[in-house]
């Protein structure tokens, strides 16, 4: 009886030390601008929603239009239910995604009217969020290690990056990473749903 | 002795398995895809070609699937086309160190009796800085350059992603 107490502790420990460690972003300001030019701090202008943030860079045809399209993909699978979520994209490439080009992006793959924003800042501030949110950007072919955030002036250049979503809860904390390209959509729409059961 | 090693194989056992339910959820791996049919025989073709949407001096990528069930390989060497700055073929690749990162690809062996797909993630065209946006309905017209076919004209239809 005593070693199956002891094993009932253990679980209970193990399962009390996975599941209340979150990273927080609550008490950090990043100050960013959306596609209709107007100014949001990211995250606290978001509290209390959940928040589905993305990465990409608009010059990017492939694997940054699939993120998208899967973020898209994401908000369908919620069926019209969008209360309380929040979809972000930021962009790592403030040098050529201006408010403008993120509205012509937002045009284009038909994210306006979806309570879906598309954030850009000054280079310092977009390169700190992207460290802080564990996302690695180098030139192509170069490595990663050495990227200062610092793009050519030509603006002709190809960026590498992570493939990543991040999933954030309305109390600004980091609940989950996810392959942005390629993780299913019913699957993210059911952790959103999950946080939204949670607020309630 | 003898009574404890069951207990504690028991109790590493149901140790695993919490620590396994709570661990984080991983991206499901790919979905199999269906056996396809074999390339015809005797013919040379590309087929399954699309381009993405893309905004007035955008970038978009185009795809398509080359099937060559001739006897012997044939090799893209290049793409041109209208209505951009230009047209280049490259590759989406996981490196080393995780990132996703994209290369330019010279040019393309096309195997004997094989397909070789363009398909989002991966071998695609990339159309640069678009002269006017392209939205469904619309196309784009391009010109494949085969070592052994020559101009190979092809259509891509505009497609939501």
């Amino acid at each position: 009886m005593r070693l199956l107490s002891v094993l009932a502790m253990a679980c209970a420990v193990v399962l009390a030390g996975c599941g209340e460690s979150y990273d927080s972003l609550s008490e950090e300001t990043y100050p960013l601008t959306n596609y209709d030019s107007t100014a949001v701090t990211f995250p606290a202008a978001y509290e209390g929603e959940v928040l589905l943030v993305g990465y990409v860079y608009t010059q990017c045809p492939d694997i940054c239009s699939v993120i998208t399209a899967n973020m898209r993909n994401i908000h369908d699978a919620l069926e019209g239910d969008t209360e309380g979520v929040r979809f972000v994209t930021i962009t790592f490439d403030p040098a050529r995604d201006t408010p403008a080009q993120l509205a012509r992006y937002a045009e284009t793959f038909g994210l306006q009217d979806r309570r879906w924003d598309l954030l850009t800042g000054d280079a310092d501030t977009i390169d700190a969020l992207m460290q802080r949110m564990g996302v690695r950007r180098a030139l192509a072919g170069e490595d990663a290690a050495s990227f200062d955030g610092t793009f050519p002036e030509d603006e002709d250049y190809i960026i590498d990056h992570t493939d990543r979503m991040t999933l954030i809860d309305g109390q600004g904390r980091i609940r989950d990473y996810y392959m942005g390209s390629r993780m299913p959509a019913e699957m993210v729409a059911e952790d959103i749903n999950h946080l939204r059961r949670e607020r309630s | 002795m003898t009574f404890m090693r069951p207990l504690a194989l028991l109790t590493v056992l149901v140790l695993l398995f919490t620590l396994t339910a709570c661990a984080d959820e991983q991206p499901a791996s790919d979905v199999p895809l269906p056996e396809e049919p074999p390339v015809p025989a005797d013919t040379f073709a590309v087929v399954d070609a699309w381009a993405g949407v893309a905004s007035e001096g955008g970038t978009t990528a185009g795809y398509f699937t080359i099937e060559n069930g001739l006897a012997r390989a044939d090799t893209l060497q290049g793409v041109t086309a209208n209505g951009m700055d230009r047209i280049e073929m490259h590759e989406t690749y996981e490196r080393e160190d995780g990132l996703r990162g994209m290369r330019p690809v010279e040019e393309l062996v096309a195997p004997p009796g094989e397909r070789v797909r363009f398909a989002p993630g991966g071998l695609h065209l990339m159309l640069i800085n678009m002269e006017r946006a392209l939205a469904v309905g619309d196309s784009v017209e391009v010109t494949l350059s085969f070592a052994e076919h020559g101009a190979y004209p092809l259509t891509l239809p505009v497609r939501d992603r």
